[in-house]
């Protein structure tokens, strides 16, 4: 089965809107180690998650997320 | 929320994942248990039953909700829950026969429930939960498309 993986700028949008982790996390609604697990590409974010970042840091799901390429093994 | 006990979609996430394994391994114990009372132990039935009525309860429990919910497992055509019937009552039949023998007179009925009976039960109540998981998904899907 091919991996797909995401890609993510969600650190460079929360800095850009100059915000903590901790901030962003309480407008979300979600743990502060959740967006950490986001921006680190360890954690894939439902759709509803990801609206709501890219709600609060003014950008959209296309500047935020994309796929990174994929994977054979 | 509650900042002391914060619960979002990846903390569910990993707690389900968690759960479904830890689910299986206990499981397995109360099996592996349940196994080593009636068989190594050779105890009678009052000892076990606690046992078993728990992990029959866990079991089809969450395996009829997760049929049900999930609504994706394929149903079952007759002629298909015939066959699956007969292979699982072979495999119940083969080795019950070979190691407790043919049954005597009076051993027929309880003999007959456990080959004929704990079979149908299986596969009907699959059969059941997958056509209604099934259902209960064509309706969401239909109700939403209107």
């Amino acid at each position: 089965m091919k991996e797909i993986l995401i890609g993510n700028k969600v650190r460079l949008a929360r800095v850009a809107k100059d915000l903590t982790q901790e901030q962003l996390a309480i407008k979300v609604g979600v743990t502060r180690q959740t967006i950490g697990l986001i921006e680190a590409g360890k954690y894939n974010p439902s759709i509803k998650l990801c609206l709501l970042i890219a709600k609060f840091t003014d950008t959209t799901l296309n500047d935020l997320f994309w796929m990174d390429g994929e994977d054979d093994e | 929320m509650n900042k002391w006990f914060q619960i979002d979609e990846q903390t569910e996430t990993v707690s389900g994942r968690l759960s479904v394994i830890f689910l299986g391994l206990t499981q397995i114990g109360l099996y592996l248990a349940l196994m080593y009372q009636r068989y190594v132990l050779d105890l009678p039935p009052d000892y076990y039953n606690d046992l078993a009525i728990i992990l029959a309860f866990s079991v089809l429990g969450y395996w009829g909700a997760c049929l049900f919910l999930g609504g994706v497992i394929p149903t079952l055509s007759f002629r298909r829950a015939i066959f699956i019937y007969a292979v699982i009552c072979m495999t119940i039949a083969v080795p019950h026969t070979i190691i407790r023998g043919w049954p005597a007179g009076t051993e027929w009925n309880s003999r007959l429930l456990v080959i004929l009976g704990l079979p149908a039960g299986l596969v009907g109540g699959y059969a059941l939960m997958a056509y209604l998981g099934k259902k209960r998904l064509e309706k969401i899907i239909s109700s939403e498309s209107d």
